[in-house]
């Protein structure tokens, strides 16, 4: 097992370098002089542009630069922001739980909810429940999320809130130390908005895996043996089919961390998303590289969590 | 002398198990009778898609989606289970009557111990847990002779060798003491020494507990060291049965003399192995007459327009067979 994880982590480090280097040369190696230039702002003479290369360091060869700007990373100082001077590390620090508390939620109850739905769309494929959950996990697949947060706003919010009824926050992020129950109501329709995607992703999946299961020789011997179809859908046949679920959910964990940019724009919570769209839209190439760095590195942790957990789950994965 | 009225361990009377599909209905099983007695072994032989396993299930309460048994009655030590609901069913299956699977590493889970496979039974079945259930699953692992049982408690399936995970899924069929036992081709997927292994141990088990045995198995080796009792079956039915002594020595049925030319001899010089030409008829598509007919080298044109009933040709020995006295006179 330790082998396993040692292999594992070994390769994971080598992703990151390769990402580190993807996202260095898109985004710095591309052009020094443009960014001298925005930094210097409009109409800034030739020598300031030169100036500014200098301070930034712009003009030193590129792997200096590159060795430079992965030293600061290591040392988790991702540079300040050229737009606030803030430090840019400090600065996702911070949005990080507003963030952690949408991605982490929205994937519980995507999982709460789908795991039972395709457990028991495929206890009889082409019955009437079966295609209703099938139904239901298209439509949301298929809705973008935008459409699904602003169907949420409408209803849950503006409807509720016209008719004079008790309705959900419109938006916003309030700590969880703060307020816990503030936190959930604020929290719950974006969760929803991100969980109704993967609902139905998860679902379908979790349905097709099952119905595998279901057709193996050990159900058949659990069967045997007098195990109820409640035990088996409940439990021993769950297991098997949950391992490869387990990636699924863990890639998406790693992806809603690094940011989710609709949701967080439409209920306006101050998260990692909403920091990235902030520096795009202002050029500002320290954000933008760190919230990217920020995001690649929690896919690539995550992977690592899935290969582990399956290995959990599935002792014989640990062999290979 | 007066022979005591036992109930026998597992009495199939007339049972059929036909398959629906959208637009053919077929039957898998048609009138299949048979019985074991305590203790005995009866052998069930027959090609592959001959309808053995079709049986297995049957008798087990588990024929699956689309299949539906249509007529029969299944005693088991003399009780009528054939009208039991789902629930009684699975009070009796595996403790009642229990089956041995043939490939053990995809009839054991691969993600629970073969330890908690086997606790299960007990705590489903009796409500025993916890440590009385531990050491009742370790004197099982013992009593299948399997090596370090403490040890191999805690091990997965994939962590057994071949002929041990066969042993494993004796003992869970076998822990709750079933008066019937069906093995489905339990030796197929081993090397030839552990065939012989497993043999013995589901023959020491039966003795002591005085299970019925039902062997289901296309190795008529193994069916002539191992077996009281065989009944051949063809294309869903039952078409000879007796005991093995004289299934060997005067088959009555085309299709058993066909079967028993094509097994290797180590006495008689004969050039070839014979073989019977053709396939089994599928699946619904069964004609009215003998299904071996086609096959057969005996048939005559009665053979093509009408089922053979089920007749005793001699003491004990029963042959579906029009024409089974000339089978067994040329047969000799």
């Amino acid at each position: 097992m330790l082998r396993y994880f040692v292999r594992r982590a070994g390769a994971s480090l080598l992703v990151l370098f390769l990402v580190s280097i993807a996202v260095f040369s898109l985004f710095f190696a591309g052009a020094p002089s443009s960014i001298a230039m925005r930094f210097a702002g409009e109409g800034a003479t030739r020598e300031t542009v030169a100036l500014v290369e200098q301070n930034l360091g712009l003009d030193r060869p590129l792997p200096v630069q590159y060795l430079d700007w992965v030293g600061g990373l290591l040392s988790l100082d991702f540079g300040v922001s050229f737009r606030t001077q803030e430090p840019v590390f400090e600065s996702i620090v911070s949005r990080l739980p507003a963030t952690a508390s949408l991605a982490l939620g929205a994937i519980l109850i995507a999982v709460l909810v789908a795991v039972p739905l395709g457990s028991m769309a495929a206890r009889k494929p082409g019955s009437l429940l079966d295609r209703t959950v099938s139904i239901l996990a298209i439509s949301g697949l298929s809705a973008p999320t935008f459409l699904i947060g602003l169907g949420l706003f409408y209803v849950l919010f503006y409807q509720l809130n016209r008719l004079g009824l008790p309705s959900f926050p419109s938006g916003g992020y309030v700590p969880i130390h703060e307020s816990p129950l503030q936190w959930f109501l604020h929290m719950l329709l974006p969760w929803f908005t991100v969980a109704l995607v993967n609902i139905g992703v998860y679902a379908r999946f979790v349905r097709s895996t099952m119905i595998d299961t279901l057709r193996t020789d050990f159900v058949w011997f659990a069967r045997a043996k007098g195990m109820s179809e409640r035990r088996i859908l409940g439990r021993l046949a769950l297991k098997p089919s949950l391992a490869p679920l387990i990636t699924l959910v863990g890639l998406d964990i790693g992806g809603l961390l690094g940011g989710t940019i609709i949701t967080e724009q439409i209920w306006g919570i101050p998260g990692v998303g909403s920091y990235a769209v902030t520096g795009v839209l202002n050029g500002d190439l320290n954000v933008v590289m760190g919230t990217v760095m920020f995001a690649a590195v929690f896919i690539v942790v995550m992977n690592l969590v899935v290969d582990v957990a399956y290995a959990l789950i599935d002792p014989r994965v640990r062999l290979r | 002398m007066t022979i005591e009225k036992m109930p026998l361990a597992l009495e199939v009377d007339r049972l059929s198990v036909e398959f629906q599909t959208e637009d053919v209905t077929a039957k898998a099983i048609d009138d299949v009778s048979f019985s074991v007695g305590k203790g005995e072994t009866l052998a069930l032989v027959g090609e592959s898609g001959s309808g053995k396993s079709v049986t297995a299930r049957a008798v087990m309460g588990l024929v699956g989606d689309p299949g539906r048994v249509t007529n029969g009655t299944i005693r088991i030590g003399g009780d009528d289970v054939s009208r039991y609901s789902p629930r009684q069913w699975r009070a009796i299956r595996g403790a009642r009557i229990a089956m041995v699977f043939q490939d053990s590493l995809s009839a054991l889970n691969p993600v629970f111990t073969v330890g908690q496979q086997l606790v299960e039974s007990f705590r489903v079945h009796k409500g025993i847990r916890g440590s009385a259930a531990r050491k009742r699953a370790i004197e099982l692992l013992e009593l299948v002779r399997i090596p370090d049982a403490e040890q191999r408690f805690h091990q997965y399936p994939h962590e057994f060798s071949g002929g041990m995970r066969q042993r494993a899924m004796i003992a869970m069929s076998i822990a709750l003491e079933p008066e019937v036992l069906i093995a489905d081709e339990p030796t197929t997927a081993l090397d030839v020494t552990v065939q012989a292994q497993i043999l013995d141990l589901l023959a020491d088990l039966q003795r002591e507990r005085q299970m019925g045995l039902v062997l289901i198995t296309h190795d008529l080796g193994i069916v002539a060291q191992r077996a009281d009792r065989v009944a051949v079956m063809y294309s869903g039915r039952i078409v000879e049965e007796t005991v093995t002594r004289k299934l060997f020595g005067s088959p009555s049925h085309g299709y058993t003399t066909a079967l028993l030319g094509a097994i290797p001899r180590i006495d008689t010089s004969i050039g070839a192995l014979t073989t019977i030409p053709g396939r089994p008829p599928q699946l619904g598509r069964q004609g009215r007459g003998c299904s071996f007919a086609p096959r057969c080298e005996f048939a005559v044109a009665a053979c093509r327009d009408e089922i053979p009933e089920p007749i005793e040709v001699d003491r004990g020995h029963i042959a579906a067979c029009h024409e089974w006295e000339r089978v067994r006179d040329e047969s000799k």
